[in-house]
Formats: structure tokens, C-alpha cells, sequence
């Protein structure tokens, strides 16, 4: 387990006492390869408070993903340590799911089996399974396809079933790592609005990570931005935007620009052309 | 070249053998248009009445060539006194019974294998070695372990498809999606579930190539040991009557031959577009 607990937990002084639903403190995480040592993420700190949407912004291989699978419970930080709901994490665990750019929808199932994979592996009847999931393929409007196979859908359908499929199993923190960025963007737009708009509806807890400014910007309560390799937080902008969990209001609101323009100019230094 | 290096390669070249075949497999077992296949089967009416019309007119020994009337008349008396499916129902059980243990045994070696790394690279080595080995070369042998009836031309049979079965199936194994497996496990599933939920499905497809090519390779098995020593089969057919120079015999246990083998490969074309529909690579399932 961790031994060095190198940094101290800097708790934001404004934070009120309830614990965060997560937080990174002083996370560090090291790969090796061959005999190179590659850090990708260092002394990473920052938290999530219940039902907000926060967002991780940073330029490509600042270790965004590394921080999202830590979290998720799939992998251990070389330092430093991650708590949820204040108990630290040590393998994959009920109240956290994810959703990846890459929709990993299982291509020997139909929708409706796809949505159900997280459910089989919980103690409930078939029946109630299917219900369910039922009322998930609904909910993301695919009414009508539950017996289709992932191959002829289209990009946007896929991660409604993989939305689906993340929201089944009831899950309180949603790690999104890109899952909108392979789409078109007429079709990433209005997914955006259905995922902001059902996110919010079922009150949970969202760490998005992105790379797309206007998205974080429309969506996030929070947005952080990550350094490049090793990744760090390096500012933080609370975004008042979002409050009609609208990403179209928001980015009709004629403060956007400036929160755009406020996180570009900090990241345009971490850009290499 | 290291041992993983050269495992891929081997799968590399099975896999592209396997999509050679599987490309005109689609296209021959595709809906076929009616023009098609009125010419293919004029084709080889034109063939037959030629070579019937070369031997006839004397420009053809009919001793050597055989003659294609005399092979159908003779296809048709041992089909009507149950001699021809005698033999051929010989060879088809012990080529399809060799098919199928062989597949099994083999995909079920590289699925477990999964569950051990360390184990899989031990034994890979052999699976390459064998691979590249001719494996008819062990028939001899195996006809003298399990004598000259059946139990040897299946188990040849076996032999030969099992191999392939397995560098096949495991290629499926190594090629699964560690992201798909790393999904089962965040949604709280162990590595029993990654297996069964996972491994196995997407090893699927790979186990049906695998089945595609061994259709062939076992026939090759079956009738080579019929050949070395056997009293029924159509290797057997095909060997004592070539011997006594009663070539549209021959010619008609061949062409027999060609049927079982067309036969089972659109069976398992049928199949696996049944089965493996949700499958990127599989032509769409034939419509009629």
C-alpha cells in the first residue's frame, strides 16, 4: 500500500465539512518502460464534491486517463492516495463507473445484452435485470432497438449504450474520460445536452475528462487544468455556466468567451505545434 | 527472431491463408445469381463431354485417362448398391469426428491458457514447432498405436486440426480487448466472469476460421492414412483402384471426395453465419 505520503492533504479552505465525494491527494504515478521511468502523473490533488460536474482539461499525455483508472480501481498510485467518500480505494468498487471514449460495446450482444452486462455480475432476478435495463434503453431514446446488434449502429447509438450500460448498474461518480470525441460534432453536440440533462436528472457525480475547451467549459461546474507530462493540476476555475445543466445555454451565455479564452490562454503554453 | 515473434508470425500466416479462403468462400456461398451458377455447372458439363469427346475419338488412352461416362455409370451402380456410401459415410465419420475432437481439445487448450501466462509461453514453443512440422508425418505411427480400422485415421485427423485449432483460438485469446476485460472488472466482475463473458465469445470467431481451413486439412489427414492402410474409405477407393489402373473409378471416388468437401464448407458457411452474424468480418448471412 502507500507508505510515502509525501504531501500533505491541502483541503480547500472554503470547503465546507462534508467530505468530497472524491479526492486525489498528492496521487504519483509512475510507468516504467524498459528501464525508463516515465511519470505521468505527480503530486496530483484536486477533489469532486457531491453531484458536480467536474472537468479535467489538458493537452494529450498529461495523464488524464492514468488519473480516471486509478480512480476506477483498476490500477494503484506509486504514491499518494485516492479516497471516495473519504475510504481510500482498493479495487474497482460498486458506486463508481466509467465510460470511455472507446464505447467497448461487446459485439456478441444486442443492445439490450449489452446494457445488462454490469447487471449480471450483481445479485438480482433476470427479470428485473431486464426491466432495467429496459427502462435505460428508454431512457437514452433507443426504444425500439434493444434486440440490435452493436454493428448497425452508429457512432452516437453506441454511447447511448454505453450510457446505458454505465448508468445500470446505478453508479454514484461517473468517470467520463472523452466519451463524446469520436463523434461527429452535430451529433457530439446534442449528446452532450442528453448526457448533461440525464446526468443531472439522476444527481450524480461526474469527473469528465476532455480535451475539447468549449466542451469543459459548457458542461463543468469545475474545470481543472492538467499540465503536460508529468501531469499536474495547475489551476482551477470554478464555472458558473452551468447552472441550467444546459451545455446550449451555456454557450449562449455571453460569459462563455471569457471562461474559453481563460482557459486557453493557460493552456496554449502546454501546447506543443 | 523471438519465440512470440515467431508464434505471431505463424498466426499471421494461418490468418492470412484463412482470409484467402474465407474471401472466395463468401463469394461462392453468397447468394448466387442464376447466370453464375448456370455457367459454373456448364463449365463442367463442358469439361466432361470434352474429355469424354478426346478419349472417344481416340486422341486419349482411356486406360490412363478414364473416360467421364464410365465414372458417372460407376458413381451411380455403387451409389445404388451402397458401396460408395459405405466408404464415404467411412471417411466422413472419421474426418468429422477427428474435426470435431480436434477442435475442441485444441480450442479448449488455448482458452485455458488464459488463465496462465507463464504456462502459455512454455508451451507456444511446441505449438510452433509443431505447426511448421508436417504433421502427416506422424500418421505412420499413429496407425501403428490405434490399429488399421478408424480409431486412427480419427485421431490423425484430430491431430491435425487440433494444432491449428489451438495456435488459432489462442491468437483469438491474445488479441482480446484488455479494455472489454477491464470493463467486466470495474462492474465488480472477477476473472471468472472476464473469462466467460469475454475471453470466450471473442474467441468465437477465431475458433470458426480455424474450423474453415481444418475442413480441409482433415480430409488431408483421413485420406492419407487411408492411403498407408485401411479396407474402407474413399482414400481406400481412391488407392486400390488407382492400382489396378481402373481410372474412372478413381476419378469418380475423387469427385466424391470434392462433394463431401463443397458440402461440409457450405454447412459451415451456414453456420457461422448463423452464429457469428454480430461478427464485423462475416459477410452478410445469404438471404435465401
Amino acid at each position: 500500500m502507500t507508505i510515502g505520503l509525501t504531501s500533505q492533504a491541502p483541503m480547500p479552505a472554503s470547503a465546507p465539512s462534508p467530505t468530497p465525494r472524491v479526492a486525489f491527494i498528492g496521487v504519483r504515478k509512475v510507468f516504467w518502460q524498459g528501464t525508463r521511468e516515465i511519470v505521468a502523473v505527480e503530486d496530483l490533488t484536486f477533489t469532486v464534491e457531491d453531484q458536480k460536474f467536474v472537468s479535467i482539461i489538458g493537452p494529450s499525455g498529461c495523464g488524464k486517463s492514468t488519473a480516471l483508472k486509478l480512480l476506477s480501481g483498476l490500477d494503484r498510485p506509486s504514491a499518494g492516495r485516492i479516497l471516495v467518500d473519504g475510504v481510500e480505494v482498493d479495487g474497482p468498487q460498486a458506486k463508481v463507473a466509467f465510460m470511455l471514449q472507446k464505447d467497448l460495446l461487446l459485439p456478441w450482444r444486442t443492445v439490450l445484452g449489452n446494457v445488462m452486462l454490469g447487471l449480471e455480475l450483481r445479485p438480482m432476478s433476470s427479470a428485473e435485470r431486464h426491466e432495467r435495463a429496459m427502462a435505460l434503453i428508454q431512457r437514452v431514446g433507443l426504444d425500439g432497438f434493444e434486440a440490435s446488434y452493436p454493428k448497425h449502429l452508429s457512432g452516437g447509438m453506441r454511447q447511448r449504450v454505453a450510457l446505458a450500460r454505465t448508468l445500470a448498474v446505478d453508479p454514484e461518480i461517473l468517470l467520463l474520460d472523452e466519451p463524446l470525441s469520436a463523434l461527429d460534432y452535430q451529433t457530439k453536440l446534442r449528446m452532450e445536452e442528453e448526457l448533461v440533462r440525464i446526468l443531472a436528472e439522476e444527481r450524480k457525480t461526474v469527473l469528465l475528462i476532455t480535451h475539447d475547451i468549449a466542451e469543459a467549459v459548457s458542461v463543468s461546474d469545475k474545470v481543472l487544468v492538467c499540465s503536460g507530462r508529468p501531469g499536474r493540476i495547475k489551476a482551477e476555475h470554478a464555472i458558473p455556466l452551468a447552472k441550467h445543466h444546459s451545455p446550449e445555454a451555456a454557450r449562449n451565455n455571453p460569459d462563455f468567451v471569457h471562461y474559453f479564452d481563460l482557459l486557453w490562454q493557460e493552456l496554449r503554453t502546454d501546447v506543443a505545434v | 527472431m523471438s519465440r512470440s515473434e515467431a508464434a505471431s508470425v505463424a498466426a499471421t500466416e494461418t490468418r492470412a491463408l484463412e482470409r484467402a479462403l474465407r474471401g472466395r468462400l463468401d463469394r461462392c456461398f453468397a447468394q448466387i445469381p442464376w447466370r453464375v451458377l448456370g455457367l459454373q455447372v456448364g463449365l463442367i458439363g463442358l469439361l466432361l463431354v470434352a474429355w469424354e469427346g478426346t478419349v472417344r475419338a481416340g486422341l486419349a488412352d482411356p486406360f490412363f485417362f478414364g473416360e467421364p461416362s464410365e465414372m458417372i455409370s460407376y458413381v451411380a451402380a455403387t451409389l445404388l448398391d451402397g458401396s460408395l456410401l459405405y466408404h464415404g459415410w467411412v471417411t466422413l465419420c472419421e474426418q468429422a469426428i477427428g474435426l470435431v475432437l480436434g477442435t475442441a481439445v485444441g480450442s479448449a487448450i488455448a482458452l485455458a491458457l488464459w488463465w496462465s501466462g507463464f504456462l502459455s509461453r512454455v508451451l507456444e514453443t511446441y505449438a510452433v514447432i509443431i505447426n511448421a512440422t508436417p504433421k502427416i508425418v506422424i500418421a505412420p505411427l499413429l496407425v501403428v498405436w490405434f490399429g488399421l480400422g478408424m480409431a486412427s485415421k480419427v485421431m490423425i485427423s484430430a491431430l491435425v486440426t487440433g494444432v491449428v485449432a489451438w495456435l488459432g483460438a489462442f491468437d483469438g485469446v491474445r488479441r482480446c480487448d484488455p479494455d472489454q476485460s477491464d470493463l467486466v472488472r470495474a462492474l465488480g466482475g472477477g476473472e471468472r466472469q472476464v473469462f466467460v463473458k469475454i475471453v470466450v465469445p471473442s474467441t468465437m470467431p477465431f475458433v470458426f476460421a480455424t474450423l474453415r481451413l481444418n475442413v480441409g486439412f482433415s480430409l488431408i489427414g483421413v485420406i492419407t492414412g487411408e492411403f498407408l492402410s485401411s479396407t474402407a474409405g474413399l482414400g481406400y477407393l481412391v488407392d486400390s483402384t488407382s492400382k489396378a489402373y481402373e481410372m474412372s473409378h478413381t476419378l469418380g471416388a475423387i469427385a466424391v471426395i470434392a462433394v463431401i468437401a463443397a458440402a461440409e464448407l457450405w454447412a459451415l458457411s451456414r453456420l457461422e453465419a448463423h452464429l457469428m452474424h454480430w461478427s464485423d468480418d462475416i459477410a452478410p448471412a445469404p438471404t435465401s
